[in-house]
């Protein structure tokens, strides 16, 4: 089991919530807290562009305090690596905490780069999840879902 | 010969009958401001608005407040989730 599924399996309590995937035309208001998680990740998935062949890649947003980023790819032996990044929010700044007890607040181009990821989960998951505009707060009247 | 005259709307009437200039209308005239003045007068107009406008939020900031309207937005989605099923289910 990835440690992603754990995470969600730790937050959910469903081992299985990593294969959750967006039906199409779903009802949003039959979709649990959970469930709603899992439609913003797909989405975190995607900001940064093309994901490698052999790499799977997840950000999503945890909490209000706790924002994740996932890696996981295969090195040229097949053997299968893993990399979770996990940023807090602390009054200091941002925290960035590693595998391996690694912690260490992050600066300039690094600070940089994740308030552009969060922007882009934010508008991309208000509009694509939740059919609010990102701008007004208001809801949008297109068929978004 | 021009003389002075006394702007009447200026002048008050005291006690006893005696007239006097009333300076404070007097002050509220607009005085036409030397380039000196002009300058210290946009510094301090400048200073006094900057003391008013907020400082722009940091990365961290920016950072932060998108997690908690993300969090508040699910959570108030979810909630009005639990309370369609319970509905649907008569609790």
């Amino acid at each position: 089991m990835s440690i992603l599924k754990k995470v969600f399996g730790l937050i959910t309590g469903d081992s299985t919530a990593a294969s959750f995937s967006m039906p199409k035309n779903r009802p949003l208001k039959k979709l649990t807290e959970r469930e709603l998680l899992q439609l913003e990740s797909e989405i975190g998935a995607k900001l940064f562009g093309e994901v490698p062949e052999g790499h799977r890649r997840e950000f999503f947003c945890l909490d209000e305090k706790t924002w994740i980023w996932y890696e996981e790819w295969k090195d040229a032996a097949g053997k299968r690596h893993t990399a979770t990044t996990r940023y807090e929010v602390h009054q200091k700044g941002i925290l960035k905490v590693q595998e391996g007890a690694r912690y260490s607040f992050i600066e300039g181009e690094e600070l940089k780069n994740l308030r552009l990821a969060t922007t882009m989960y934010y508008e991309q998951v208000m509009r694509g999840v939740y059919g609010f505009d990102p701008k007004t707060g208001q809801k949008l009247h297109a068929n978004h879902s | 010969m021009s003389e002075l005259t006394p702007n009447l709307q200026n002048e008050r009437v005291l006690s006893g009958g005696e007239v006097r200039f009333d300076l404070h209308k007097e002050s509220e005239h607009v005085m036409p401001l030397n380039e000196g003045q002009a300058l210290a007068a946009a510094r301090l107009a400048a200073e006094k608005s900057q003391q008013t406008i907020e400082k722009a939020p940091t990365d961290s900031e920016i950072i932060a407040i998108h997690g908690l309207y993300v969090l508040q937005v699910r959570r108030h989605t979810a909630v009005a989730t639990q309370a369609d099923f319970d509905l649907a289910a008569g609790v």
